[in-house]
């Protein structure tokens, strides 16, 4: 079992380098330009990913528990399924706002009233909240997000057979994809605390093409259903 | 001096932003098992892929039920012949990997059933980059000294 941790463990710290920078790395890079204009010490740049990725790794915890007490992994992704796609339109929804934000033109929320529904409701709540906190709650949601390197882990976590088993399983895969994403995110937090106010708006744009591209991804998952 | 290091801050910005991203999903291989035969590509929704490798081994390829979807269970078939003779005490192992991207270890454990035919249930996931190809690693033989046949396919 413990061969399976340590396997666990090291699909994250590939993963994160190869896998999860280039799925993930758009999402982190729009939370971090999104974040507070004021220039803040490494610590509090830091912060976010912290809490954005502790969100995350419990999602796939809680997962990973679920996955090994029922043993199947069929039955939990199948359940599971929608709510995954609705996360990934979401993160698209989260990052086109948060880039409109960043442009300058994140006050419009005329059309967000006109389509009031709860997915943009969702979003627009994680957008307008200004505690540092809310980056828990959003890797929460967002650790919901469609992706197949953690669905290969959670295939292990059914095969454990029990709740403590899988959730330990899916635990240390998330540990293992930290560093990767830390790093990424620190690297993005200090490039543009130097730069904010000057390529701000330019930021926002990029944003928004990231989150059409998510948008894009989340509903082709939709239409492979 | 001044705008030249804000330019260059702005592409390192969108260096790390949009193009180490794109890279790393196109570039980085998946550390899939050495293939000493070329990859065979076949559509595997259609039939069975078959390679013969220079010592005379015959490896058939197929998953089952048809169409071969992601994200359901699927049985996993090999079929081992040496000049036409089933080899039925064949070490057979079977890894699932993506060409274009890291996707974990994915081994369903091959058993043989009879005449050279191996079975293994496993799953095959979805990647959310939208990207359906997949790559068998089919290993004959002790470790070290196996043959291996790669077949790249699609999934629906």
């Amino acid at each position: 079992m413990e061969a399976g941790y340590i396997l666990a463990f090291t699909t994250g710290i590939i993963g994160g380098f190869g896998h999860c920078i280039g799925m993930c790395g758009p999402l982190v890079a729009s939370y971090t330009l999104a974040g507070s204009m004021r220039p803040r010490p490494l610590i509090s740049r830091i912060m976010p990913h912290v809490l954005y990725n502790s969100g995350r790794i419990t999602m796939y915890s809680i997962i990973g528990g679920i996955m090994g007490l029922s043993g199947s992994f069929i039955n939990v992704a199948g359940r599971l399924a929608n709510i995954q796609n609705s996360v990934a339109v979401l993160a698209g929804v989260i990052m086109i706002l948060m880039g409109a934000s960043i442009a300058g033109s994140g006050g419009n929320t005329a059309w967000i009233e006109k389509h009031n529904t709860s997915l943009l409701r969702a979003a627009t709540g994680i957008r307008a909240s200004s505690s540092s906190l809310r980056y828990f709650p959003l890797g929460i949601v967002l650790g919901l997000l469609p992706c197949g390197l953690s669905y290969t882990v959670f295939i292990a976590a059914a095969g454990t057979g029990g709740f403590s088993p899988g959730m330990l399983t899916a635990l240390v895969f998330g540990l293992g994809t930290l560093p990767a994403l830390l790093a990424f995110g620190a690297v993005i937090s200090s490039l543009t605390a130097a730069l904010r106010t000057r390529i701000y708006r330019t930021s926002g744009v990029l944003v928004i093409l990231m989150g059409i591209y998510y948008l894009y991804r989340g509903i082709s998952l939709y239409a492979d259903l | 001096m001044k705008q030249f290091n804000d330019i260059i801050r702005v592409l390192c910005v969108f260096l790390v932003t949009a193009i180490i991203p794109v890279a790393l999903i196109v570039v980085v291989p998946a550390p899939a098992a050495s293939a000493a035969e070329t990859p065979l590509h076949c559509d595997i929704q259609i039939g069975s892929c078959i390679m013969k490798t220079g010592n005379g081994m015959t490896i058939e390829f197929d998953i089952q039920p048809k169409p071969v979807s992601a994200m359901t269970e699927r049985t996993f078939v090999v079929i081992v012949t040496r000049n036409g003779i089933p080899l039925m005490d064949a070490s057979v192992h079977l890894d699932l990997s993506m060409p274009h991207m890291f996707m974990g270890k994915n081994q369903p454990v091959m058993n043989h059933i009879k005449d050279g035919r191996y079975e293994g249930k496993g799953i095959i996931t979805r990647c959310a980059s939208g990207n359906k190809t997949w790559q068998a690693d089919v290993a004959v033989g002790p470790a070290g000294k196996a043959v291996v046949a790669a077949f790249v396919f699609e999934v629906k």
